[in-house]
């Protein structure tokens, strides 16, 4: 999915905390989007993924204004993730459930995703339990088990460990030639293994500038 | 001292001789605080709800309101309920008061901002989180709205048995009314004011054993409900 920003500006208690001009997110392409703590990288993100609205200007998917059918190809993933009631395997059956997806195949794709991700020994565990880390796990598998067409991780390695990340980006990697992501994340490592571009959002929170890798 | 303990042991032959009266002023008592409670819940879930994941003009106002009903004097409110449901009030002609109805009414009025305040302070922030996973996983709004009472169930569980439990210790308001009219408004609450005062502390503990039952019979299966969610 490609997304062009125009003119956007957002305000927040009469104080301009965005102001971008054009900037254009190309199709299956994986963006990092950087900058300081309290520069907009999370509300940018939660824009453009419908979760908040803007005040000025526009925001193309695929060279149309948002529609609700789009929110069906668009997910976003929080830093610190809602998790639901009921178990890990609830959690992460719940976007595929209300898809009416195959019923038929709809268990051994959240298997398989359960055990991607090594969460499957924790399957029948109340999600909420489950540790920071862990939660963060149900919530990338149970974003990306739809397979969206637009992908927003804001700080995704957060609460994870070394290998976890490493999983992250091995299923980033696979995916990006069908999927635009947009990624916010202070890991060096990260942001140079997964991002074809990188966007520094600066602490003016007024423009946002390209930067080569 | 004796006579504490008398009327206990009365207490306990009187609710086990299965009286009649007892028992009638027992269905009434929970047959209108039962319906005063459903009639709250449907006008308090969708407004709390609503409340609390919308932002509109004059909400923190409204918000300030609710929660100072909630603490609103039930004699005060038994009083305005009886001006509009008297004879020459403006509903007056429905010829209301002194019935069970009007009891119901004076309830309803009570407990729905209880009950609309507790959802509204509970669920304010999960709910938006809860809206905003479900968009971002593709749900419609019908399928958010389901996600989002079955998140919240045991919030909404909680001001449900908050509400019943006011309301069902509630005599001020009934009192006023209701009348306390053996056998058509007597509830539990005005036989115990009206036998105390008379001095037959047996009938008195009697119904106040069972009033305190019931509230831990409602309560205990409110914190089945809690932990089995959130333990």
């Amino acid at each position: 999915m490609k997304i062009e920003i125009n003119k956007l500006k957002k305000y927040y208690q009469n104080k301009l905390i965005l102001d971008i001009n054009n900037v254009v997110f190309n199709k299956n392409m994986t963006y990092c989007i950087k900058g300081r703590n309290g520069s907009g990288k999370t509300t940018l993100l939660q824009i453009i993924a419908n979760l908040m609205l803007y005040d000025k200007g526009e925001i193309l998917y695929d060279n149309k204004l948002m529609h609700y059918e789009f929110m069906k190809d668009i997910t976003y993933v929080s830093q610190n993730p809602y998790i639901f009631n009921g178990t890990v395997y609830d959690n992460i059956y719940y976007p595929l459930k209300i898809r009416k997806s195959d019923a038929s195949k709809l268990e051994n794709k959240v298997y398989a995703y359960l055990e991607y991700f090594e969460i499957d020994h924790i399957k029948n565990q109340l999600a909420k339990k489950c540790s920071s880390g862990e939660k963060m796990k149900i919530a990338l598998a149970r974003s990306l088990i739809f397979k969206p067409k637009l992908l927003l991780l804001d700080e995704p390695t957060t609460n994870l460990d070394i290998e976890s990340i490493e999983k992250l980006k091995a299923i980033l990697l696979k995916i990006k030639k069908q999927t635009t992501i947009i990624f916010v994340s202070h890991q060096i490592d990260f942001i140079n293994a997964i991002s074809d571009k990188q966007f520094i959002l600066k602490d003016t929170l007024l423009e946002m500038g390209e930067k080569s890798v | 001292m004796n006579y504490i303990f008398d009327g206990i042991k009365d207490a306990f032959e009187l609710i086990f001789s299965l009286d009649k009266e007892l028992y009638e002023i027992i269905l009434l008592s929970l047959f209108v605080s039962f319906t005063a409670t459903f009639i709250s819940l449907i006008i308090s879930v969708p407004t709390g709800l609503m409340m609390a994941t919308h932002e509109f003009k004059f909400k923190r106002f409204t918000s300030k309101i609710l929660y100072s009903l909630m603490g609103l004097p039930p004699v005060v409110l038994g009083l305005f309920v009886f001006l509009i449901l008297a004879r020459n009030g403006p509903l007056g002609t429905f010829q209301l008061l002194f019935t069970p109805s009007a009891m119901i009414i004076a309830q309803v009025l009570l407990v729905t901002p209880i009950i609309t305040s507790l959802i509204l302070n509970n669920c304010s922030d999960i709910s938006k989180e809860i809206i905003s996973t479900c968009r971002t996983l593709g749900a419609n709004r019908f399928e958010i709205l389901i996600k989002l009472i079955k998140e919240v169930k045991v919030y909404l569980f909680i001001a449900l048995v908050a509400g019943f439990s006011r309301a069902i210790s509630e005599v001020g308001a009934v009192m006023i009314v209701g009348g306390n009219i053996k056998g058509q408004t007597r509830v539990m609450t005005t036989f115990i004011a009206l036998n105390n005062s008379q001095g037959n502390y047996a009938k008195s503990i009697a119904m106040g054993l069972v009033l305190i039952s019931l509230s831990f019979i409602f309560n205990s299966i409110a914190y089945h409900y809690v932990i089995g969610d959130k333990l």
